[in-house]
């Protein structure tokens, strides 16, 4: 929660005032905000824009205990919040919004291999242990082919859930024209 | 996890060790990030790849890759800094083991992530 609050005075200079004095105080301090000050603090951040979008990005990495209290607390700050989550399709996540749309995107065959291509080809500001596995794979075909392979299989069914949180992500957000080229391997 | 993945094959020195090195893949996400961790702790530059993620973990915003080479160019007592003691910053990549990345654009260096 400290850490989209500090997204949201980052990227936009013109942070409240209360807001600002709110971080310095704990800075000097050198104490941590309760999560009560950060809720509070992050909705008077929110009432000042009409529409206020958050991505939460890889649910699945933020410690298991947290997960439905961090989603439960950011629902309840604003009616003006639209909330999206990406996720892998871990069984916890998938029971905690149980009955949600979402959206499954899978990395294709085709896409990793285009980027293990990418990895063994000759890039700009390549690292001296990339342009090496490089050559090796260069000069062994089969050894090319066998990494292909190898990766591409593993990375099979690996997929990331996309679950607009908010009835309003899920009606009026495209979803496929939002995904349009980023899929995530 | 491909990303990883090529991470992990490209710190093997010969054909073979490539090949010997892609029987023991791992197929889970954490697992792989273990066995990163794993290959940076086994490498003699365990130290310095060590501070590197220490400072990205632990530094107050992002940090671009020149301000990371000029924090881990300072040593207790220094008074003057020259471009000589700066690491460079492939290598800072490679020793890492795949776990950070510098971004094209901002040139910010960050933790990878999947």
């Amino acid at each position: 929660v400290a850490n989209i609050l500090k997204q949201i005075i980052q990227n936009h200079p013109l942070a409240s005032e209360s807001t600002k004095a709110f971080c310095k105080e704990f800075r000097d301090k050198q104490r941590r905000p309760r999560l009560t000050n950060l809720i509070d603090a992050l909705q008077s951040e929110i009432r000042r824009y009409s529409k206020v979008f958050f991505v939460i990005d890889a649910l699945d990495e933020c410690p298991e205990d947290y997960q439905g209290r961090l989603i439960a607390e950011l629902e309840s700050i604003s009616s003006t919040l639209y909330l999206m989550v990406t996720s892998r399709p871990l069984d916890l996540i998938k029971h905690q919004f149980q009955g949600a749309c979402h959206l499954d995107i899978n990395a294709t065959d085709g896409d990793v291999q285009k980027y293990i291509d990418s990895r063994l080809g000759i890039r700009r500001g390549q690292t001296k242990n990339e342009i090496l596995l490089g050559q090796l794979a260069q000069d062994n075909r089969g050894l090319r082919d066998s990494i292909v392979e190898k990766i591409v299989t593993n990375t099979r069914g690996m997929s990331v859930l996309l679950i607009p949180v908010s009835d309003y992500c899920a009606h009026c957000i495209p979803i496929p024209q939002v995904l349009d080229g980023q899929a995530t391997y | 996890m491909a990303k990883l993945h090529i991470d992990s094959l490209a710190s093997q020195r010969s054909a073979s060790g490539v090949r010997n090195a892609l029987k023991s893949l791992p197929t889970e996400v954490n697992d792989t990030y273990d066995e990163a961790m794993k290959r940076i702790q086994s490498t003699v530059d365990r130290e310095l790849a060590e501070r590197v993620l220490s400072w990205i973990t632990y530094s107050r915003r992002p940090l671009s890759y020149k301000e990371l080479q000029h924090a881990l160019a300072v040593i207790p007592q220094m008074t003057d800094m020259i471009t000589e003691d700066l690491v460079d910053k492939c290598f800072l990549i490679d020793i890492c083991a795949g776990l950070v990345v510098v971004d094209d654009q901002s040139h910010i260096i960050r933790l990878a992530r999947k």
